[in-house]
């Protein structure tokens, strides 16, 4: 019991991680129908930089101020560079285009700061607590709480904010946004800054977590998120919380019940078995209602 | 034709879509609080006239004015905040919101958020079913209280000159003749309708002036009395069947 | 130090990406294509007697720490020899490669080599899977090949079966890590109930395979057997709570580095008591280990087969050079690359310019900086005795006393 519990744990915090990821991809999905296949790279790239700023002796909160900076600008950067002349195009061009970002992204970041995984130095609370022998930490209630707090600020940002508004008439019938007087490209910027400052805070997290910052953690990063979205519901703001702990929980409870050699194929078989029985994932029938 | 006092006035105006062209050499102008009404069948360039104002497609030439101002290098945003604002072709309200959102929508160019509240009150006065149903999904709804919604939603933003793509399109005669005394109404409170239309017979009756479009030129202009009966007009349009049993040429 | 990336599903990802973008805008150039080679050195060989030596293993990419460590012990050789006269007055010139530690790669770069007439011989990869990719294309040819830093057994077994007697091998073998931390752990150490933490991969399932025999011969058993995705995997939680949850009083971690310091900085999180005992495999013995452990690192014992701590003179003098030119203590690719020069070079020294060059080579026996350097009939290297390290304050400090014991307790079985 102590064990499951503790896998539980472990399994919902590494889950909040890969939320926070995936509901910046997936607000873009459902803005624009699009899959940034850069997303877990711009999360990689900004989170390298908060490292550095950190190396530069920055204190550590002004490092994850110029890193969320940067993630923004990247991120509204890489839309009107590489995908806003392409988004009348067909499906496939974007994608191609992201793809293209990804490695760009992924092989200046190693040109820069090198292919070795390097630790991160955070203030972030590091110490533990034992219930009944569970072990639960600071940094997992730091991350619990700040998914938590993001997935509420989202809710009221989408759902009761005239951003939120905006966003969800453009998402229905972006012609006649554009005819009601919506400043489109600029809401669309809005959202992949958003998307991409939500994949600093994820990286941060991650980086904190895992102690952990490595040039290839963009393309995991983009696989989970991926599958984070897709277990939800993509597109769904709440799908990708409910994605994010799903894939963390299996992630934990499948290497620990199973075996951890199939810990993939374990979360991949499950993804397949929802698609075949919701093919629009957990939530995917309230995505026509939601941003 | 090109007076000082037209609010809105669109000069040798040319639309391409790659080498198709879709306008040539076309001018335009409504004065304020009148009704223009713009006929023609399909592909006559009616779309595409409609785009240019708001600049949704790129012109290859001439020139947009509104109250004297050039606007054909603005943003679309920026035109409606001027006072322009939209009826869509289809009645395109957005389905997953609610219609307050939707009226809050037509809006949203308006900084001042009590001129917004004032507003709203103005058009559930109007339209009071808009009222009863404000938390309702507007997908919801009849395709009728829908057209309603749309025009209630241009209205928010208290627009000079309101664009109706094709308000009759798809409706029932009932609902025709009420969206036309919907126009006069408005055009009674001093607001200029520029009114894009395939259904010549009812739109005539309620315009001042009337540009007829055929293949991307107007061929036929005057004061929508004179162009009712023009001879060309006539058999082009308007045909031999009498006003009341007029309909709409099919969808495209 | 030795990579199978090759079989971890987080490569074949990337591997796929690759392609299908190198397909579809063909921009593959920028990773995906090996280096044509340093063009610079490439016209040396126009240079009169210049000995030229093609160099290979991954330059870019996740393992690059490998290959660029190992380039950077070839330099220094390659400049020493250089500085001292050369070989009968000919300079030596690198050209190198990069592989990327990917096998299909590698059998590209293996091609080019071959068909460059002007390499007296090649050194390289840093990866087993590349090596075993790379040795059919070299026998082609039968050019010398060194390969320096990888462990895989399935290479002896190659090299036997279709007698390549051009290659040889600088690198231990996961075979004898295996019952080296075994034997550490429970004849050395008094530990017996052992749990095992080991990358999904040839390197981590070579050592666990070379392990297990030797610790149900010491009479320990395996209470906890878990594995992970090398590079992929960042949570390790799940398994390590199993552990926790196991009662082992030891575990052993075989995996490289990146991997491990990562797990062990989450050992406390999944409930793993302090009392249980580490003992790392030696590509967990690495410096960038402890920055990634932490504070968890205190206390752990590595098996490396070389330790930068080794006090032979001709050590100390290596590791001074080294430190002197990259700034940073030389790791056991870097001493492998190294050695794989001087390896070459004594081998030409012995012979002049006649005789066959492979079989000079597997003839040498001196010694480098890692122990003595002396070849099997199968071209591998023949058994260097263990260091034992224990990181103390972030430092890894050779503990001469258990290696010692470990010494004596291996040769006793």
């Amino acid at each position: 019991m102590i064990t499951f519990v503790q896998q539980v744990i472990n399994g919902a915090a590494a889950g909040s991680v890969y939320a926070l990821l995936a509901v910046g991809y997936n607000m873009v999905y459902g803005l624009l129908g699009f899959i940034n296949f850069a997303h877990g790279d711009l999360y990689m790239f900004s989170t390298f930089i908060v490292l550095a700023m950190v190396t530069l002796h920055v204190p550590f909160w002004g490092a994850v101020a110029v890193g969320m900076v940067a993630a923004c600008f990247l991120g509204m950067s890489v839309e009107r560079i590489a995908y806003r002349p392409l988004r009348t195009a067909n499906r496939i061009a974007p994608t191609v285009s992201a793809v293209g970002v990804a490695l760009v992204l992924e092989n200046a970041a190693q040109v820069i700061w090198g292919p070795a995984t390097r630790p991160f130095p955070t203030p972030l609370p590091q110490g533990l607590f034992r219930v009944d022998g569970v072990v639960i930490t600071a940094m997992q209630i730091v991350i619990l709480l700040t998914a938590a707090a993001i997935a509420v600020a989202l809710r009221v940002g989408v759902y009761h904010t005239s951003w939120g508004r905006k966003l969800r008439a453009i998402r229905d019938d972006l012609p006649t946004a554009e005819l009601v007087g919506i400043s489109v490209n600029r809401l669309v910027s809005s959202v992949y800054a958003v998307g991409a400052a939500l994949g600093l805070i994820s990286g941060v997290l991650f980086a904190a977590y895992y102690n952990s910052v490595y040039v290839t953690m963009g393309l995991t990063g983009t696989l989970n998120a991926f599958t984070a979205a897709v277990l939800g519901g993509i597109g769904s703001i709440g799908g990708s919380f409910a994605g994010g702990l799903a894939l963390g929980l299996l992630q934990s409870l499948g290497a620990g019940y199973i075996s951890s050699g199939y810990q993939n194929t374990i979360t991949f078989v499950v993804l397949i078995v929802v698609l075949l029985l919701r093919p629009n994932g957990m939530f995917g029938k309230l995505t026509a209602a939601r941003a | 034709m090109a007076s000082s006092d037209s609010l809105l006035e669109v000069r040798n105006i040319s639309v391409y879509y790659g080498s198709f062209r879709a306008l040539e050499d076309v001018s335009y102008t409504v004065g304020p609080g009148s009704v223009v009404c713009l006929l023609g069948g399909n592909a006559s360039g009616k779309s595409s006239s409609m785009k240019a104002i708001f600049g949704t497609v790129p012109l290859r030439t001439g020139s947009i004015r509104f109250e004297g101002q050039r606007i054909d290098g603005w943003t679309t945003a920026k035109r409606v905040a001027a006072g322009i604002a939209a009826v869509p072709e289809g009645r395109r309200v957005f389905a997953n919101l609610s219609v307050r959102e939707n009226l809050e929508l037509g809006a949203c160019t308006l900084r001042d958020g009590r001129a917004v509240r004032t507003y709203l009150d103005a058009v559930f006065d109007q339209f009071p079913q808009l009222r009863e149903r404000q938390g309702q999904m507007a997908g919801s709804m009849s395709g009728g209280e829908q057209q309603m919604l749309a025009f209630g939603r241009a209205l928010m933003s208290r627009p000079k000159l309101i664009c109706m793509d094709e308000p009759s399109m798809g409706m029932s005669p009932a609902l025709v003749s009420r969206n036309f005394k919907l126009i006069k109404s408005i055009r009674e409170r001093g607001t200029a309708v520029f009114v894009v239309e395939q259904n010549a017979r009812a739109a005539l009756k309620i315009a001042d002036y009337a540009y007829v479009l055929r293949t991307g030129s107007v061929m036929l202009r005057g004061p929508a009395e004179q162009v009712a009966t023009d001879p060309q007009m006539q058999a082009a349009y308007l045909g031999h069947t009498p006003l009341a049993a007029t309909v709409p040429p099919a969808a495209h | 130090m030795q990579r199978s990336a090759f079989w971890s599903s987080q490569s074949a990802f990337r591997t796929l990406g690759r392609l299908s973008l190198v397909g579809l805008v063909a921009v593959g150039g920028t990773a995906g294509s090996a280096h044509a080679g340093n063009q610079s050195a490439a016209n040396g060989a126009q240079r009169a007697g210049t000995i030229e030596i093609a160099s290979f293993g991954a330059l870019t990419g996740p393992d690059a720490v490998y290959g660029v460590s190992s380039l950077n012990g070839q330099r220094l050789a390659v400049d020493e020899i250089n500085a001292s006269g050369g070989i009968d007055g000919r300079k030596l010139a690198l050209v190198q490669y990069d592989d990327l530690c990917e096998p299909t790669q590698a059998a590209i770069v293996a091609s080019k080599i071959i068909s460059n007439k002007s390499f007296t011989a090649a050194i390289g990869p840093v990866c087993s899977a590349d090596a075993l990719a790379a040795l059919p294309i070299f026998a082609r040819t039968g050019v010398p090949l060194i390969m320096a830093g990888d462990s895989a057994p399935q290479i002896t077994t190659m090299v036997k079966e279709h007698a390549y007697t051009f290659a040889t091998r600088l690198s231990p073998q996961d075979s004898q890590n295996g019952p080296e931390l075994a034997t550490l752990a429970i004849s050395v150490l008094h530990k017996t109930k052992i749990a095992i933490l080991y990358s999904e991969d040839d390197y981590g399932q070579g050592v666990l395979a070379a392990a297990k025999p030797v610790i149900s011969k010491l009479g320990g058993s395996v209470a906890a057997q878990e594995s992970y995705t090398p590079s992929t995997t960042k949570d390790f939680t799940p398994q390590l709570t199993k552990i926790a949850g196991s009662g082992a009083d030891v575990l052993l971690l075989l995996g490289y580095y990146s991997d491990t310091g990562i797990a062990v900085s989450q050992l406390a999180r999944a409930g793993v008591s302090p009392n249980v005992t580490l003992i790392g495999s030696d590509s967990t013995a690495q410096q960038p280990f402890v920055t990634l452990a932490g504070a968890a690192a205190n206390g752990v014992y590595l098996v490396p087969f070389y330790s930068p701590n080794n006090p032979s003179a001709v050590n100390r003098q290596f590791v001074t050079a080294y430190e002197k030119a990259y700034g940073s203590a030389p790791t056991g690719n870097a001493v492998m690359g190294y050695q794989a020069v001087y390896t070459l070079a004594n081998a030409m020294r012995a012979g002049g310019s006649s005789g066959d060059l492979a079989e000079r080579i597997r003839a040498i026996d001196f010694e480098g900086p890692a122990g003595t350097v002396d070849f099997d009939a199968n071209g591998d290297l023949k058994g260097n005795p263990a260091t034992v390290l224990r990181v103390s304050n972030g430092k890894l400090v050779a503990d001469q006393k258990l290696t010692i014991a470990l010494e004596k307790a291996l040769k006793s079985d």
